[in-house]
């Protein structure tokens, strides 16, 4: 409400990095994002390009030895950075939520997940009275679809199958109506007709809240089918950003060109597979030019040079110097 | 030749299997009987030598314990596997031995799956020397040259498991299994756990060594487009039962059963055809401890009749090598 012109979440210049044994990880190199009010955001890449790492940081939930560094930081015209510890935690939890990876580790195994729900909804001042926040709490349940809430509030989270974990993740994210929902992976563990449920009903909460979402998965499909713009990650970067349309059909950078080409699809079975050569380069042992550089079926020899993610067009950015389309390299 | 085309490599019938959890010291003071799953209850099908069958469905639906027991590394409690004109489930453990080369498996957790304290010669080695009686200089000499075959080095051979990628892991594994060049080999989920970048190059990895090599796949997955990439004929299974089985395109193109329905329809799409309504299912997995009577899937089917909550579903042939077990389709055709 504060600021209506500008998006919900900005990010600016994100770094995040790990001292370890083996040298300095940069899980996050220079990540700029934005994410509009009521938008859903897809995140796509390989495992360990850092899609987690970069909202954790966003979070504030990267513990020591990580280290986040940011140009920008705001979150509907607040300046996140200049917060203080109490504001930080005030924002979390009230106006962005994040559903973690593995739900029954996110979970506290040794509470029922009405004491789980209720004390966020008071931490938040969101509920006046214990009363009112197991009515809520309910309400919740009821919401991400547990047949017989009433009756399992009290339950613990290794009573219920893992598609109701997720679920119950979300009712607990979703328990203080956040502004922005932060969906990591929220199906990879789930089967297939579970997966179509939790999505529809993340879907049918940001119409009905109008809620913003940031959805992280390793699967194009889901972004295809459920997110307005997309941002694919590779090696810790930012190698593409785009509305969802043209990254799909129109991907001007090799490895989402590659990731599409090789997605197992239904309507192409019998086409050849088509798989991208080689791995992910080490976060220990990056290439000084192109990460990609080793994969990439284009890479000639101007692409011995550190790469930036520049704008194809107003809302189409790209990391590549020989990308399709592009006016430059 | 006519007789080994007539005869499939594999036939399975009417396999059961169960499981008892550990009874529970809490369990036992109460008296309480033991926890029963029946994780595969009288499951039948046949694969012919060379053919790929994939077999599908959620999570805990049986898939695993269904290869596992067809490889004979669970006993089954009852029923049939016919592996080359011998029964499997009639042998003792020794008779078995010798089938055990000719029959190999490739694991979903590349990390899991592999002993972190044996390098990568040991590893591949292993079933040489168990099987063949090779020594270790001889069968690290041999998977050497094997592992170019699934790209890797054989400069990887001083290697330990944990200083290669999971797509390098799973191509270790395949190595694995494959040194011996047997006939038979279940995939169970060999790609759900690696990035969908790496799914591909195992995919053509197992395509090039089934041509190669004449190999017969079980191949397991939940995924139905990497299945469809595989498989001849697909398998769907739920809570233990085989609901729909059938030629792949029959499976994908012109599915039967509601469940095999749900499953397409739940399936991401990178396009989907605009008016294409998603079929949405309600309802949680019922647990498999306590499985719905009637037909299985009733609780959640979205076209479940009255009498499906009691009767059974008998199993209709739809077409040649096309089979379903639901209500709607009894009296064949539709
Ligand atoms: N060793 C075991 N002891 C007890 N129960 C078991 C055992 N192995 C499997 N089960 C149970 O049998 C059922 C079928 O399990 P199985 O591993 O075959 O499923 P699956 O279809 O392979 O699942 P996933 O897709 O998760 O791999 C499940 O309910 C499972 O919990
Ligand atoms: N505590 C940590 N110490 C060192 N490196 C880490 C730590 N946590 C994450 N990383 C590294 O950060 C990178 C990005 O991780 P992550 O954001 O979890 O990837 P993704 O979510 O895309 O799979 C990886 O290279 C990972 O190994
Ligand atoms: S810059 Fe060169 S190597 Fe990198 S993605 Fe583009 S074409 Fe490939
Ligand atoms: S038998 Fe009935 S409940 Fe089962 S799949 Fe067919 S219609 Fe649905
Ligand atoms: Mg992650
Ligand atoms: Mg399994």
């Amino acid at each position: 409400m504060t600021a209506a012109a500008g998006p919900l979440l900005l990010v600016e210049g994100l770094t995040t990095e790990f001292a370890t044994r083996g040298g300095l990880v940069r899980a996050v190199d220079d990540v700029s994002l934005r994410v509009e009010a009521g938008e859903c955001l897809g995140v796509v890449g390989e495992s360990g390009s850092g899609k987690s790492m970069t909202f954790l940081s966003v979070m504030g939930l990267v513990r020591p030895p990580g280290r986040v560094s940011a140009r920008r930081l705001m979150f509907d015209g607040t300046d996140v950075l200049a917060l203080d510890e109490a504001g930080k935690r005030a924002l979390r939890g009230r106006d962005i939520a994040i559903t973690m990876q593995d739900a029954l580790t996110a979970l506290n195994p040794a509470f029922t997940v009405a004491t789980q729900i209720t004390e966020v909804l008071i931490a938040h001042n969101r509920a006046a009275s214990m009363g009112e926040a197991r009515i809520k709490a309910e309400e919740m349940m009821r919401l991400v679809g547990i047949p017989a809430a009433a009756s399992r509030l009290d339950d613990y989270p290794h009573q219920f199958s893992g598609g109701m974990r997720q679920r119950i993740m979300i009712a607990t994210a979703l328990a203080c109506r956040p502004r922005l929902l932060i969906a990591d992976e929220p199906t990879t563990a789930l089967d297939v007709t579970i997966q179509a449920q939790v999505l529809d009903l993340i879907a049918d909460l940001r119409r009905e809240l109008g809620m913003s979402v940031v959805l992280i998965t390793h699967d194009l499909g889901v972004v295809a089918e459920h997110a307005d713009r997309v941002m694919v990650m590779y090696a810790g970067q930012v190698v593409e950003d785009g509305p969802t349309a043209t990254i799909i059909d129109r991907p001007a950078h090799p490895y989402t060109r590659g990731l599409i080409d090789c997605m197992p699809n239904l309507e192409t079975l019998d086409r050849p597979v088509h798989p991208i050569p080689g791995q992910v380069p080490s976060p220990l042992d990056l290439p000084p030019h192109c990460r990609f550089f080793d994969r990439c079926e284009r890479a000639g020899p101007q692409c011995r040079v550190p790469v930036a993610l520049l704008p194809l067009s107003p809302d189409h950015g790209v990391r590549c110097i020989r990308a399709e389309g592009a006016a430059h390299g | 030749m006519a007789d080994t085309a007539m005869r499939p490599l594999l036939e399975v019938r009417d396999l059961t299997k169960t499981f008892v959890l550990n009874a529970s010291v809490l369990n036992t003071l109460m008296r309480q009987p033991p926890v029963v799953v029946r994780a595969l209850s009288g499951v039948s099908f046949a694969i012919a030598r060379g053919e790929t069958l994939g077999l599908i469905g959620e999570s805990g639906c049986g898939k695993s314990t269904l290869g596992r027991t067809v490889l004979q590394l669970h006993r089954a409690d009852s029923g049939t596997i016919t592996y080359d004109g011998t029964d499997l489930s009639a042998l003792p453990d020794e008779a078995i031995r010798p089938f055990r080369k000719r029959m190999q498996i490739i694991f979903q957790d590349p990390y899991a799956s592999l002993n972190p304290r044996r390098s990568v010669a040991e590893i591949v080695g292993l079933p040489l020397r168990l099987h063949q009686g090779l020594g270790r200089a001889e069968a690290a000499e041999r998977a050497a040259a094997f592992l170019p075959r699934v790209g890797l080095q054989s400069g990887h051979l001083a290697r330990y498991p944990h200083q290669f990628s999971g797509g390098q892991r799973q191509r270790i594994g395949i190595a694995r299994a494959l040194i011996l060049h047997p006939e038979f080999v279940v995939c169970d989920e060999p790609v759900s756990a690696l990035d969908v970048s790496i799914q591909a190059q195992i995919i053509e990895l197992l395509q090039q060594f089934r041509a190669e090599l004449n190999l017969t796949y079980l191949f397991i997955s939940h995924d139905l487009a990497v299945v469809g990439r595989l498989a001849d004929r697909i398998a769907v299974m739920y809570l233990g039962e085989i609901v729909e089985i059938g030629p792949r395109n029959a499976i994908l193109k012109a599915p039967a059963h509601p469940y095999t329905r749900a499953l397409l329809s739940a399936a991401p799409r990178l396009h989907r055809r605009s008016g294409e309504a998603r079929l949405r299912l309600t309802g949680d997995l019922p647990s498999p401890l306590a499985p719905p009577p009637g037909c299985r899937f009733h609780t959640r089917c979205p076209v479940a009749m009255a009498r499906c909550r009691t009767e059974a579903p008998a199993v209709t042939r739809l077409a040649p090598g096309h089979d379903v077990a639901c209500h709607l389709h009894e009296g064949g055709g539709s």
